[in-house]
């Protein structure tokens, strides 16, 4: 029934402003002055305010239109109109509705068509049906017309200013109504509302408008305004904007989360009530619970009850809506209105503003983080060791079954060595913390057995072999076998970069012993190794979930890399501190500054309460245990400078000060017969002291 | 029944009031309340910080404590000799509050004890200086204290006392009278009623800072009195004070800042109500300054006769800039000292000068921390080569 009218619309979309507006001025426009159709125009026009019924979105009605729509109104009243004349009139209407305009309800018209002898009088204003001429009269005169009129021309002058940014605002013309999402308008066109004005307009015999509907967003909103402001007829809609209900449909959100939704039945069986035990709330109709599905807040307690990862969009409409309306309401005069909008926006810059430290610190993680082509040769690199250690693994099975085969009774051992069984990103490739300057990646293999250092020795034999042909000649590759690891070293476009392989095996936790025998792998290297595995895990388990974690921990590697008193400090730590930091719900730069405050507190020093390890739960071991007492001390200091620098607004010369220490690291290489006769009496004068 | 003045005049009655009308210029104060927090400190974060010991008691720090608080206690005799000292004096004050009319120049409402002497808090002069064992009276007056009345009051008490102790010097000074025994003092500061801080005139007058300054330190003494009983605070209060004496950079800690954060120290213990040991209080003491507890964008510690935070409190930030980095930058390498040497910071063993220079502490190479902020900013990156110059040269020897 309805998809007539919507094809009929849909495929004949094109516009005749000029056409509709000239006829119809010929039509009724002869007798009346023209000051008339010149409604003053308010001078704040761009920044017009809701009015406080908005709920009738506004835009396609016009100063204009109006007059010319109530004067045509007395007039039809007064004069009956001759066949011809109506017949004018429809013709005139025609392409206006198929342009979705507002033209339809422009001309009031006793239509008699010739299926439907009486006469029908229909308010275009009040929607509404008359029997006879003498109610619409009476009807005309009512207070209940007047005040819709007087509605209708508070609108034209008014803009609904909630229609901001991003918001589609849906309009079905027959019924005049908006909607602000899809879902809600495909309630409306289903409802009884709906179908009883379909039928009255069926049985008069008017053009249905389409029920496509109107997608009122900013920019169509303005150029409309303008347009109509000068045309006084036609609102234009570009093609672009009429977007069609199938594909809005479409858009809208998929239901979710489906199985939180408990169901309750009555004794027939038949469900009567539904409870989102996500959001707690409750629901009689299938409607409803669809429609509870896709918003925006069952979402949002999805994400944060469910799936932390999940994606709600951020589109703050509904809260705009309200947040914009009582302040309107409020206010009487439009220009202080605007002022006070301006301030507190204003102000809000002011206050995103104040937080330099912030801003310097995004700022400095944008230079430090890597570029896309970096990352990318990384990627290609280590993915290309890891399918060549793949291979090696192929490899070295196949070796394997052939010597079990040639010599069964050595199977046992050789089994032992063949299975490697997988390779793990650790460090900063597991954690993609990488900054610009970094160079050395690690991974690990992860054998079945203890590893040997005669399975690293085969590995690093057959390695080169298995490269693809492009990585082949720009590999070298090194045991070392005091550290127990194969080195990697690549020239790539973006400089030499090295890959370290460790190896280690589950099984070593288990044993008790503390080194088997020479020919095995130390123990403390593979353990080394498994627990770097487990901070990986554990970082991007409870680390990288958190906002701003990774910028922040990037930054503060940054400045490891250029300190030399924070050489020591070690990623692991710095993402402990970090993880603690944000653990408490702060700010970006707090959780900087409250890093700094535990290392500043004496947190690494000696005679603290360290901190324990959070990946390993049960072991008393210390984050801090490797440090020497000189680092710890230094660690400390370049950590209180920091603090003060950073309470004094001046934490650019933190990241600044790189130079000076390994300037003075160098310095202090140098013999003393090089430093200039300047620092000698300086020194002299020091010692005199 | 009273009714209320409107809001607005007539003509603005149906105007919504000005919204950010008047935006302050930005300040050190916006700053500081915008963003400030408290600062960090492990005793009030249990689970977020699961640490591995709970260093409660240290028995090394304990014993150091334990032997520099010996040294710096004063011996029993001194101590009784200052107490007859200002109780003598004393009673000649209230002979003035009981019968005004014997003595015209000014008018004498009140008289008390505060300061370390009234809570046992008081140290040992520093072996060889020329201090002497203070205590401190404050006289509330009911006139103005205008400079020939400090004059006044001191020859009057001249009078008084010449028969009863010898070798009395009275002087006036910025905040009242000095008086001294050889090497005793009382120290009697002189402030006025509330009702007349308005009218005074510094040309005429002490200055309405001390005025008030003096006037609160009776407000201090009452809570110092009632609040810091424990054994462990006054302890505590006397090691800082020790601190600050040995440690110029120390000295933006003012007495009442000392007290307060000797209490917040021992006693706010994460919501129990146990008090800590000396030996963890001092450490955290040393630590909560070095992550900045003064610094601009903390609270600072509360401060109850303010009822505020201290470093928000109106209209006077309590240190300049230039103060709080020297305090905190003088406590941080203190706490850095501390790990490293215990002996040399507490002062029960000589050790080199931390803060002239690059010196080797216990095997550590060991350099203070400099200063951010300087008095006069122009003149401060001069200052700031110099020592890193200084640096280099002392690295290549």
């Amino acid at each position: 029934m309805a998809t007539n009218g919507m094809n009929y619309s849909m495929y004949n979309g094109i516009t005749y402003p000029q056409m509709a507006q000239q006829q119809q001025q010929s039509f009724y426009g002869q007798g009346y002055p023209s000051s008339f159709s010149q409604q003053p125009i308010p001078p704040y026009n761009p920044y017009q305010m809701y009015a406080p019924s908005s709920i009738a979105n506004p835009s396609q009605y016009n100063s204009y239109d109006h007059i010319i729509r109530s004067a045509a109104e007395t007039l039809a009243a007064f004069t009956n109109p001759n066949e011809s004349s109506v017949i004018n009139t429809s013709q005139v209407h025609m392409p206006a509705s198929k342009s979705h305009s507002s033209s339809t309800r422009r001309s009031v018209k006793n239509f008699s068509g010739a299926t439907n002898p009486t006469r029908m009088y229909y308010c275009e204003t009040c929607r509404i049906a008359c029997g006879g001429h003498a109610t619409y009269q009476a009807h005309l005169n009512g207070s209940k017309h007047k005040r819709k009129e007087l509605v209708a021309q508070n609108q034209q002058t008014s803009v609904n200013l909630s229609s901001k940014t991003g918001v589609n605002i849906l309009r079905c013309e027959l019924c005049d109504i908006t909607c602000t999402s899809s879902d809600a308008y495909k309630a409306h066109l289903d409802g009884s509302k709906h179908e009883k004005a379909m039928r009255l307009h069926r049985k008069l015999g008017k053009t249905i408008p389409s029920i496509e509907p109107k997608i009122l967003n900013p920019t169509s909103q303005s150029t409309t305004i303008s347009q109509s402001s000068i045309n006084g007829s036609q609102t234009l809609i570009n093609d672009d904007q009429q977007i069609t209900l199938s594909r809005l449909l479409e858009n809208s959100n998929k239901p979710i989360g489906e199985e939180y939704i408990e169901t309750t039945y009555d004794a027939s069986n038949k469900p009567v009530l539904y409870h989102c035990k996500l959001c707690e709330c409750t629901f009689n109709d299938t409607k409803g619970k669809d429609m509870h599905l896709k918003g925006k807040r069952h979402r949002l307690s999805y994400k944060k009850k469910v799936n932390p990862n999940f994606v709600v969009d951020n589109n703050s409409s509904n809260t705009k809506l309200s947040n914009s309306k009582p302040k309107q309401m409020n206010n009487i005069s439009s220009n202080e209105t605007i002022n006070n909008i301006e301030y507190t926006n204003m102000d809000n810059n002011y206050q995103e503003e104040n937080d330099d430290d912030t801003k310097f610190l995004m700022m400095l993680h944008k230079q430090i983080v890597p570029s896309p082509n970096f990352l990318n040769i990384v990627e290609q690199f280590v993915s290309a060791v890891e399918s060549a250690l793949k291979s090696c693994s192929e490899q070295l099975q196949a070796f394997t079954k052939s010597s079990i085969d040639e010599n069964p009774s050595t199977s046992e051992t050789s089994t032992n060595q063949s299975s490697l069984m997988g390779v793990s990103r650790i460090g900063l490739l597991g954690k993609s913390l990488m900054i610009k300057t970094d160079r050395l990646f690690h991974i690990v293999v992860i054998c079945a057995e203890w590893p040997t250092k005669n399975l690293l020795q085969t590995i690093a034999n057959i390695l080169s072999d298995n490269f693809d042909s492009n990585w082949k000649n720009q590999i070298q590759i090194d045991y070392q076998a005091d550290k127990e690891t194969i080195e990697l070293q690549a020239n790539t476009e973006e400089g030499i970069m090295y890959i370290s392989i460790l190896f280690t095996s589950p099984s070593i936790q288990q044993e008790k012993s503390e080194d088997k025998s020479e020919e095995f792998l130390s123990k403390l290297n593979c353990l080394n190794a498994l627990y770097s595995i487990h901070s990986a895990r554990w970082f991007q388990n409870q680390v990288s979930i958190r906002q701003h974690s990774s910028a922040l921990i990037r930054c503060l590697r940054y400045k490891t890399s250029i300190s030399m008193n924070w050489h020591s400090l070690s990623s692991e730590i710095i993402e402990i501190l970090i993880e603690y930091a944000l653990s408490q719900n702060v700010s970006a730069s707090n959780a900087f500054r409250r890093v700094l405050e535990y290392l500043s507190s004496g947190l690494s020093l000696l005679n603290s309460p360290s901190l324990c390890i959070p990946w390993q739960k049960d072991s008393t071991k210390d984050i801090f245990e490797e440090l020497t007492n000189q680092q710890r001390n230094d660690v400390t200091q370049e950590a209180q400078t920091g603090l003060r620098l950073m309470s004094f607004g001046q934490l650019t010369k933190w990241f600044e000060q790189s130079t000076n220490p390994q300037l003075m690291f160098s310095l202090s290489k140098r013999p003393y017969s090089d430093s200039d006769d300047n620092n000698s009496t300086k020194r002299q004068c020091i010692e005199f002291e | 029944m009273r009714r209320s003045r409107p809001r607005f005049p007539p003509w603005r009655q149906n105007r919504p009031p000005y919204q950010h009308s008047y935006r302050p210029p930005f300040s050190q104060h916006q700053f500081q309340q915008n963003q400030s927090s408290d600062v960090f400190d492990f005793l009030n974060l249990p689970e977020a910080f699961p640490s591995i010991k709970q260093l409660f008691d240290d028995p090394i720090l304990t014993a150091i404590i334990m032997e520099r608080i010996q040294q710096i206690t004063p011996a029993a005799a001194d101590s009784f000799a200052l107490m007859n000292f200002g109780s003598v004096i004393r009673q000649k004050l209230d002979i003035l509050v009981l019968s005004p009319s014997s003595f015209t120049a000014c008018q004498v409402s009140e008289v008390r004890d505060v300061g370390s002497y009234k809570h046992n808090t008081i140290n040992n002069p520093p072996i060889g200086s020329q201090i002497p064992l203070t205590s401190d009276l404050v006289v509330v007056l009911k006139t103005l204290p205008t400079r020939e009345a400090i004059d006044q009051l001191g020859n009057r008490l001249k009078q008084d006392l010449q028969n009863e102790i010898e070798l009395l010097s009275i002087r006036s000074t910025d905040y009242g009278l000095s008086l001294e025994n050889g090497n005793m003092a009382v120290h009697v500061l002189l402030t006025t009623l509330p009702t007349n801080w308005q009218s005074l005139d510094s040309s005429l007058h002490l200055d309405r800072t001390i005025c008030k300054q003096n006037f609160y330190a009776i407000k201090h003494a009452k809570w110092v009195d009632e609040v810091c009983i424990h054994p462990s605070n006054k302890l505590l209060v006397r090691l800082l004070k020790d601190l600050r004496q040995r440690f110029n950079g120390l000295e933006p800690l003012n007495p009442w800042l000392i007290n307060l954060l000797a209490h917040h120290c021992v006693t706010n213990n994460n919501n129990s109500t146990e008090q800590l040991p000396p030996s963890y209080a001092f450490k955290r003491a040393l630590q909560l300054l070095s992550s900045g507890l003064f610094l601009p964008g903390s609270n600072g510690l509360y401060d109850p006769i303010n009822d505020t935070y201290t470093n928000l409190s109106r209209p006077k930030p309590i240190m300049t800039l230039e103060e709080q980095d020297r305090l905190c930058y003088t406590s941080q390498t203190l706490l850095r000292a501390l790990a490293i040497h215990p002996k040399y910071v507490l002062g029960t063993e000589n050790g080199p000068d931390i803060f002239a220079g690059p010196c080797e502490l216990n095997g550590v190479m060991f350099v203070a921390n400099e200063p951010i902020v300087f008095k006069d900013q122009s003149n401060g990156h001069s200052i700031d080569d110099t020592q890193q110059q200084a640096m280099f040269a002392e690295v290549n020897s």
